[in-house]
């Protein structure tokens, strides 16, 4: 998966870079409007970060010239504003999604996964069993190891999010807004309290633990390396 | 903008030329009524010479000679007056009796005075003289007319009439000068508490906003306008003490994790470790970041809430529906201390679901934390003709009534002591709360009292 990212800023596109590398994808990095425009419609992409403000022609402008020469890529920009008029224009322009800085990077690749993951769906729901866990969609049940575990709707709901992404750090507010639709920042532990919660049904008990936490940045399920 | 004339000069102005257009009109009576008085006057005495003339003339037996009448007209009226001049002349133009000015009896004798309007006027070699001239029936022959001219020098009177308005306009001109300056120096002796007053208010500095202008030796109609700037003081000060407050607030806040962190990150650089405690490191820094960057995002939010940058999105929703989804979220929480989450009744408002969202998690999960376990928390929703009434309750230690008025204020907490090293709550809950809740035209007020806390949301309708 080939990601172009469009940011002014070295040491963040540094980083944006490093980090998106590292999460499998093959990152490029433009530090202006024009290069990156340039780039973005002569390369292929399977998705491009962009940063609003830009030297040359501003984050607006790289939008409105990719969408007018027809590339659909998806597009997830980066703005310092929250401003309900910034995001309501970019995405009026055609972006996909948007992040306001500062924003945590476990954020970002989670939105990236999921921007990525719009266009071919199909594989997402086959994943039901992770280890010994199995999640049987149709029937809103839960086995581990053979054994029935009973979960109020939205434990279900949450562990459907996180076996479906497992292997992917989900930070706090992707789980409050997928799970309980909740898309503000909230201060309360909230999610700590529910994931605990699951932990107890799920893992206590098993030597094999699936959920981890990552500290600082959110919580992952994952089969444990032997 | 074209620079007001000052105040003092205004009104010194203004009183000097209502004091010019007095004295000008008073000049100009005076001129007029003496100049007629002085008239009268010459019409008077040559309306008496002339009915003495008419008495000698018609007395005088026809056989009398003239030289009688000459005698006895030179004695009637000439000799006490040595400036008049006097013609009396037959209607075949005889000059029967003359005297006077050579000049001046040719010029009566001329005769063209008679029948012209009255008062006749007759300048001649720099003198004036006021002539009155008419037909007299003569003693004889019997019924002869005779034209009869009496000329009166009044030289002397007019010069010293016009001597005497120069001067009056003169000395005019001097006392509207003279009471243009007193008028000067009244207003600004009648202004100088508006010099003490700005005195005064030029002293007001930051450091003593709180130090209102003393009303005392203030003139009435100056009250109003201390009072007014005494009222802006108190706002002033309130608004410079909470900003100031902000500040530093702000700086304390982020200094602790600041500090937390260059702490932790020293003692961890200052010998060489294995991988865990560098990424323990790198861990605690990232939840200290986490922090701070929560921090100035909800101050960026509330800073613009201030100056109306926010525009709330406005859409119909259902508050029963969006307590019931707060309550799904905060379920787990409330359960772990086995708190009760309560709700009742229903309302719908046009307001910015999100912020809803946001501003009613504030205080229910401020709520829940004060609960004690075991406890409810209640939500009843109510709605009348314009407005929904929501109220959030809670059981739990009461508020203290001093803080209550304070506690939708930034970095509030009721416990002082809470400040330090409570990393969930930076006390900008009930702040965003309250913006929001502003913003959509509501209100927001919390009472506490018999160990039960409760917090009154009113939004309107529309």
């Amino acid at each position: 998966m080939k990601i172009l990212i469009i940011e002014d800023e070295p040491k963040t596109g540094k980083f944006l870079k490093k980090g998106l590398t590292e999460a499998g994808f093959v990152a490029d990095v433009a530090t202006d409007g024009r290069d990156g425009l340039h780039l973005a419609l002569t390369e292929s992409y399977d998705l491009v970060v962009l940063d609003v403000m830009l030297p040359g022609i501003d984050g607006w402008g790289v939008l409105r010239e990719m969408r007018r020469a027809g590339k659909q890529v998806p597009v997830l920009f980066l703005t310092a504003r929250d401003q309900v008029d910034d995001r309501v224009k970019g995405l009026e322009l055609g972006a996909d999604d948007y992040l306001v800085k500062p924003f945590a990077f476990s954020e970002l690749l989670a939105r990236v996964r999921t921007l990525l993951r719009r266009g071919n769906t199909g594989q997402v729901l086959e994943i039901t069993k992770v280890a010994d866990l199995e999640l049987d969609l149709p029937r809103h049940r839960v086995m581990r190891a053979g054994k029935r575990i009973a979960l109020t709707v939205k434990e279900f709901a949450l562990l459907e999010l996180l076996m479906r992404r497992q292997g992917e750090v989900l930070p706090r507010s992707l789980i409050a807004s997928q799970v309980w639709d909740m898309n503000f920042d909230s201060d309360t532990n909230v999610i700590d309290v529910a994931v605990r919660r699951l932990r107890a049904k799920i893992d206590d008990g098993f030597d094999v633990k699936l959920i981890r936490t990552m500290r600082g940045m959110g919580y992952m399920l994952e089969t444990p390396e032997p | 903008m074209k620079n007001p004339i000052s105040l003092t000069a205004r009104i010194s102005l203004q009183f000097a030329g209502t004091a010019a257009c007095v004295l000008f009109a008073a000049g100009l009576i005076f001129e007029r009524v003496g100049g007629n008085q002085l008239q009268e006057h010459y019409r008077m005495e040559l309306d008496g010479k002339m009915e003495l003339v008419r008495n000698a003339l018609e007395s005088i037996p026809s056989s009398t000679p003239i030289p009688v009448i000459q005698a006895r007209l030179r004695e009637a009226i000439v000799i006490s007056h040595p400036g008049i001049a006097i013609t009396v002349a037959a209607s075949d133009g005889t000059v029967l009796f003359s005297a006077g000015k050579a000049e001046v009896i040719k010029h009566l004798i001329e005769g063209a005075e008679i029948g012209k309007p009255m008062p006749v006027i007759w300048a001649f070699d720099h003198r004036t003289y006021r002539i009155r001239a008419r037909h007299l029936a003569l003693g004889m022959p019997a019924g002869q007319p005779a034209n009869v001219a009496i000329a009166l020098d009044i030289t002397e009177e007019m010069e010293l009439m016009a001597e005497f308005m120069k001067l009056l306009w003169f000395s005019m001109a001097l006392a509207t000068l003279a009471l243009g300056w007193l008028g000067w120096v009244a207003v600004r002796k009648g202004l100088a508490p508006l010099h003490d007053m700005s005195e005064k208010v030029a002293n007001v500095s930051a450091q003593q906003l709180d130090k209102p202008l003393s009303t005392a030796g203030v003139p009435r109609e100056l009250q109003e306008l201390v009072l007014a700037f005494n009222r802006m003081l108190v706002q002033l000060h309130d608004s410079f003490r909470r900003l100031s407050e902000f500040s530093s607030d702000i700086a304390h806040e982020l200094r602790t994790p600041i500090n937390n962190m260059m702490m932790h990150t020293q003692v961890t650089l200052s010998h060489d470790r294995d991988t865990a405690d560098y990424r323990a490191n790198l861990q605690s820094n990232l939840e200290e970041l986490e922090r701070m960057s929560r921090i100035v995002s909800d101050m960026l939010f509330l800073a613009k809430a201030d100056n109306s940058l926010v525009a709330p999105n406005r859409e119909e929703i259902d508050l029963r529906e969006e307590v019931a989804k707060l309550f799904d979220f905060y379920e787990a929480l409330a359960s772990a201390r086995h708190i009760h989450l309560a709700q009742s009744g229903t309302a719908t408002v046009c307001a910015d679901r999100l912020m809803i969202q946001r501003a009613l998690s504030n205080v229910l999960s401020n709520a829940i934390r004060f609960t004690p376990e075991g406890m409810t928390v209640e939500v009843t929703i109510g709605e009348n003709a314009d407005q929904a009434i929501l109220s959030i309750a809670n059981p739990g230690p009461e508020i203290p009534a001093e803080h209550l008025p304070r506690i939708f204020e930034r970095f509030y907490r009721v416990d002082a002591a809470r400040r330090e090293g409570n990393t969930e709550n930076v006390g900008l809950g009930l702040a965003i709360t309250r913006s929001i809740v502003e913003m959509h035209g509501g209100t927001i007020s919390a009472r506490s009292a018999k160990d039960q806390t409760c917090f009154a949301i009113t939004l309107p309708r529309r």
